[in-house]
């Protein structure tokens, strides 16, 4: 209740807001809504263990009716959250407090609108209800699973990298690649000019959920072209410092041409030194467009649920209303 | 204007400074209470207004204006002095007065033929020049900025004495050596400008001039159309000192003393405006002319006489401002320290009043703006909150409340008026001025607060006299951030006081060092070897730059061998500490995220905002949130700033002890509440002080909105803007102004920022609850 008691405090003036450390909204306050949720389930199990009606376990006993208001008045409760989370200026409960009770509360519909059908399952509009229901809890159990999860694992791969700055490194070597590509020759700045545009960030939404994203081709065709185009100037290299010399040659001036040879890959050719540097770019850009594609996997799988969560809700107030004119109209 | 007079401009226009804004820049006329007196118009308008009508005033009165101008010299000769301009001249006065402010000149190449047209010291907008090539000269930051934005146009050469960019800030190293990198920009090592060359118009480059170059390699030329030298400015003090002008103290901030007619002290040379320690354009146009009056012998009450009166017409009906001015000049050790320009200028900013008795003037725990002096009657401390009644006296003449200004700290002990009291309470900046100013002063405020804290911390309990002896050893030393205070195996001959900044003491454990404990200002350290008699076990490092008062450890050992009493608490807190500190050392990882958030500034942070990313999931509500309640501008960046182990320092106000932000603001608009926010007033002029003096980059210059977006329009319909979101079309010639977290002020429900956090990975802590966060590990 530490929690609270700050607050409290905070209100009546003077002491500073918040808790003093960081707590996960699965354990705010001692978890005082997984208690409260605990409760109800096993008020709900007690009550219907206890009730024995004579037409049997449903939802038209006077227990089935209770239930189902509660189970109502949660689901539309539950849904406000959407709302009162957008209430910027509002309120003075923490967003944290809704959080933790939307959480566990939404869990405790699983009995409590269960027991409230008496199992009484079938194809109609009112088991459409408890379907939709289950399945925006469901939802509801992956985002729980994902926020535990998923965060740490956001923060290990950006290593402490901005994603706008990833998108600006990712610029500048692009644009560093063109330049050293532009010091070599024609050929090899079109093939990187090419690689340049090619660049894919992200992708459909299937590629960015599984992690696998359909290479642009770049990496292997790249590689390839490096590979003889090193081999190309390593020859060209050679050969200019090497004269081709017919007839008899002395010893003594074929190991001279060696050592100038040798002398000029060292030294002279800066065309080879710059495919070496530009290869770095390119494998350095290699990894950084993983590591945004790795975030954006991440980050949609952080958000993918909620696509799923918000309009099953909206199908499920409407079934839930259609459920409870249609008992009323019938009744 | 029957006065014989010349006024000399360097530049070839007047009011440089304010020539030099940008276009249709808003100009404030602050102070808003102090009436205008000078002959020309001043009202706050756009900059174009502003020039217009002084312009217009200047040829309408006949000021006799000399263009370019720049004076080098200032002679003193039996008549009166002699001027001497940079072209040669010379100008001979009776009178002379300095209004030159405090920006300083351009420093120049120093070589030949650096007057040539086309080679300029600033660089106003890089899109006004496309197809030339152009000599950037300077390695620091303003020469790397104009070399990059103008290389999107043009052929840019930079030129560097070093083969490093070194003075510069990191992204404009890594901006630099990028650009050359990349071919865009062609950088010159090792090699300084040797001489500039007109060329021919039918030179073979094409180029108006050449520049020739002295590298390492021999000579080299640069045909060029036009050179940018940004090498720093000449401060204006030599210059000013080379008049024969003292300066109090070597405080950069420091400026000369001047007579209540503004003379300094050499006599008939006169100091007006920001040089005087008058930033604000009305004062200096009000000295101005009052100068004048005084030179021509036409005795004028000051600008401000109608406000002092009124300030003592509490005691008064209709009082004598001289008279007051000499009373209370008299009447206290820090008054008397001022000389009557200063003290008028000390009055006018703070608050003369007289509490009856039994009012509490501050709480235990309150931020601190201001400083109070007793000019009669007394106050009392409540030193211990569970009995109230138990109050220390404080009599007239002295000050109080100074603990908080020197350490930027929360008041340590409440203060309640006794009888008769009449006190002046000074705002913060007015008492930082004149301790800047006034060496007097400075020292009489740091023994009370050393005299205080020994009282509160050290020695409790201990009597004004028995203090004395230690007292008088104190010694103010002065560290730069990351600089070793001592080091283990130094002798323990000292206790450090920390007037300002932050200290952390390490151990060196394995392999690498520890950070063991952290003090924050107002706190002391170095106690523990002093009274367990060993040499130092730890090193104390400054964490931030740092003020330390240090005293001797033989007297303070001497009044604890005479109190048995005194001693007995001293040992239990000993104690304490040596336990502490074992724990610590068991836990080497809680050390290392300490490390971290001292580098992230925390070890000045009042209260920051910290983010636990193994909690946080990106929403960005905190953003949204702070939006949503600041006028549609968020005040955080969530996503930028450092990260470790987790914990996330996010670019957010840290509200520091001593805001960096509170430094130059030139209507003063920044203050800090009594809960310890340091907050932006709508008087903020939009002059971007505090932005660029933000080392955390937390301030921006944006423009509120009052609309509120509608959630259930947006929800409904999806129209219109969704809460929360940042809204950038605001009206044409809105004018920008500062925006900092104010921590939500009276928001009843806390900062909107963590209110908001759906998953609590957002709270807010003070430097109190660092070692609850650290032992958790960041969750």
């Amino acid at each position: 209740m530490a929690g609270v008691s700050a607050w409290f405090a905070r209100l009546r003036g003077g002491e500073r807001s918040g808790p003093a450390r960081h707590e996960s909204f699965l354990v705010y306050r001692n978890a005082f809504y997984l208690k409260v949720a605990v409760a109800l389930c096993a008020l709900s199990f007690v009550l219907y263990a206890w009730h024995d009606p004579i037409e049997g376990s449903s939802g038209s006993t006077w227990l089935g009716y209770g239930l189902g208001t509660l189970g109502a008045a949660l689901i539309v409760w539950l849904a406000w959250f959407g709302v009162r989370k957008r209430q910027f200026r509002e309120g003075r409960a923490p967003v944290q407090a809704w959080v933790s009770a939307h959480v566990y509360l939404g869990l405790s519909l699983i009995v409590v609108a269960t027991l409230h059908t008496g199992f009484q399952l079938g194809l109609n509009v009112h088991t459409l209800a408890w379907v939709l229901m289950m399945l925006v809890i469901v939802s509801g159990i992956y985002g729980i699973l994902a926020y535990s999860v998923l965060p740490r694992q956001v923060t290990a791969n950006r290593n402490e990298m901005e994603f706008r700055a990833m998108l600006q490194e990712i610029h500048q070597l692009n644009e560093s690649a063109l330049s050293l590509a532009d010091r070599i020759d024609p050929e090899t700045h079109a093939v990187v000019a090419r690689s340049v545009g090619k660049v894919r960030i992200g992708g459909s939404a299937w590629e960015q959920l599984s992690g696998r994203y359909r290479s642009p081709g770049e990496a292997g065709g790249l590689d390839q072209f490096f590979k003889v185009k090193r081999t190309q100037l390593q020859a060209q290299a050679a050969a200019g410092a090497m004269p081709q010399r017919g007839g008899r040659q002395a010893t003594i001036a074929f190991v001279a041409d060696q050592i100038f040879a040798a002398g000029a890959a060292r030294g002279g050719d800066k065309a080879s030194e710059n495919l070496q540097k530009l290869l770095q770019t390119i494998a350095k850009r290699k990894a950084l467009l993983d590591k945004v594609n790795r975030d954006i996997t991440l980050r949609s799988r952080l958000a993918v649920w909620l696509y799923v969560h918000v309009p099953l809700t909206v199908a499920l107030l409407a079934a839930l209303l259609v459920h409870i004119v249609t008992v009323f109209l019938y009744w | 204007m029957g006065d014989s007079h010349v006024l000399l401009e360097a530049q070839p226009h007047l009011s440089n400074t304010i020539f030099r804004y940008q276009k249709g820049k808003h100009v404030m006329a602050e102070p808003n209470v102090l009436p205008l007196r000078a002959s020309t118009g001043f009202d706050a308008g756009t900059r174009e207004k502003i020039l217009d009508v002084w312009n217009t005033d200047t040829a309408r009165l006949k000021v006799n204006v000399r263009h370019r101008a720049e004076v080098v010299k200032i002679e003193k000769q039996d008549a009166g002095f002699a001027l001497t301009m940079a072209s040669g001249d010379t100008v001979l006065a009776e009178k002379v007065v300095l209004g030159i402010g405090v920006q300083g000149n351009p420093r120049k190449m120093g070589v030949p033929g650096e007057d040539l047209p086309n080679i300029q010291y600033q660089l106003d907008d890089p899109d006004e020049y496309k197809g030339e090539t152009i000599v950037v000269i300077g390695a620091g930051d303003a020469a790397i900025e104009n070399a990059v934005a103008l290389a999107r146009n043009n052929t840019v050469h930079i030129v560097n004495r070093k083969n490093e960019f070194s003075r510069a800030k990191d992204g404009n190293n890594s901006l630099i050596l990028n650009a050359i990198e990349q071919g865009k920009v062609r950088c010159h090592y090792n090699s300084s400008p040797e001489v500039v060359e007109k060329l021919e118009a039918d030179h073979a480059s094409g180029k108006p001039m050449l520049l020739r170059l002295n590298s390492k390699e021999g000579a080299v030329d640069v045909p060029c159309d036009r050179i940018i030298a940004r090498l720093g400015a000449t401060p204006q003090r030599a210059f000013v000192e080379s008049c024969g002008i003292q300066f109090p103290n070597q405080d950069p901030a420091a400026v000369p003393a001047v007579s209540p007619t503004y003379e300094s002290n050499v006599p008939g040379l006169y100091i007006i405006g920001a040089l005087a320690g008058y930033p604000l354009i009305k004062q200096a146009m009000n000295q101005g002319y009052e100068v004048v009056e005084f030179i021509c012998g036409r005795p004028v009450a000051p600008a401000d006489e109608p406000i002092l009166r009124e300030k003592f017409s509490a005691f008064s009906a209709n009082p004598d401002v001289e008279a007051f001015l000499d009373v209370l000049n008299r009447r206290s050790p820090v008054l008397a320290a001022m000389n009557r320009l200063q003290l008028r200028e000390f009055l006018l900013e703070s608050r003369i009043f007289s509490p009856p008795i039994g009012e509490t003037l501050y709480k235990e725990g309150d931020y601190g703006n201001s400083v109070f002096i007793i000019v009669s009657g007394e106050v009392g401390v409540q030193l211990d909150p569970a009995d109230p009644a138990k109050l220390r006296t404080i009599k007239a003449g002295r000050i109080f409340g100074e603990m908080a200004l020197i350490s930027g700290r929360p008041r340590s002990a409440a203060v309640i008026a006794g009888k008769d009291c009449v006190l002046i309470e000074v705002p913060r900046r007015a008492m930082l001025k004149l301790i800047s100013a006034n060496d007097r002063a400075r020292a009489y405020v740091d023994r009370v607060f050393t005299q205080r804290a020994l009282e509160r911390y050290l020695v409790p309990g201990a009597e004004d006299a028995q203090l004395k002896a230690i007292v008088d050893t104190a010694q103010l030393c002065q560290f730069k951030a990351k600089e070793a205070i001592y080091n283990p195996g130094d002798a323990s001959e000292h206790i450090h006081l920390i007037r300002s900044g932050s200290v952390t003491l390490s151990a060196r454990v394995g392999t690498r060092d520890v950070v063991l404990q952290y003090h924050a200002a107002g706190q002391y350290f170095g106690e523990l070897d002093v009274i367990a008699g060993s040499s130092r076990s730890q090193t104390a490092t400054a964490a931030i730059k740092t003020e330390t008062i240090r005293l001797d450890a033989k007297p303070f050992l001497e009044l604890l061998a005479q109190n048995p009493e005194m001693k007995a608490t001293v040992q239990a807190r000993f104690r304490d500490q040596i336990e502490q500190r074992l724990l610590m050392e068991r836990d080497p990882e809680r050390g290392a995220r300490m490390h971290f958030l001292l580098g992230e500034g925390l070890g000045e942070a009042t209260d920051a905002l910290l983010i636990d990313e193994a909690l946080c999931i990106r929403c960005d509500q905190c953003e949204k949130a702070c939006a949503a309640t600041h006028g549609n501008v968020s005040r955080l960046d969530r996503e930028a700033g450092a990260t470790f182990d987790n914990l996330h320092v996010p670019t957010s106000c840290r509200h520091c002890e001593h805001p960096h932000c509170m430094k130059d603001c030139p209507p003063d608009a920044i203050h800090r509440s009594p809960n310890g926010e340091v907050f932006i007033q709508n008087t903020c002029i939009g002059c971007g002080n505090c932005e660029r003096n933000c080392p955390y980059g937390v301030i921006q210059m944006g423009v509120q909105s009052p609309e509120a977006p509608s959630l259930w329009r947006w929800l409904l319909f999806g129209k219109g803007p969704a809460p929360g979101s940042d809204i950038h079309d605001y009206p044409k010639g809105a004018i920008k102004k500062a925006v900092k977290c104010d921590m939500c002020g009276p928001r009843e429900a806390g900062p909107a920022c963590v209110q908001a956090c759906p998953t609590g990975a957002a709270i807010r802590v003070g430097p109190e609850e660092f070692f609850e966060v650290l032992s958790r590990g960041g969750r």
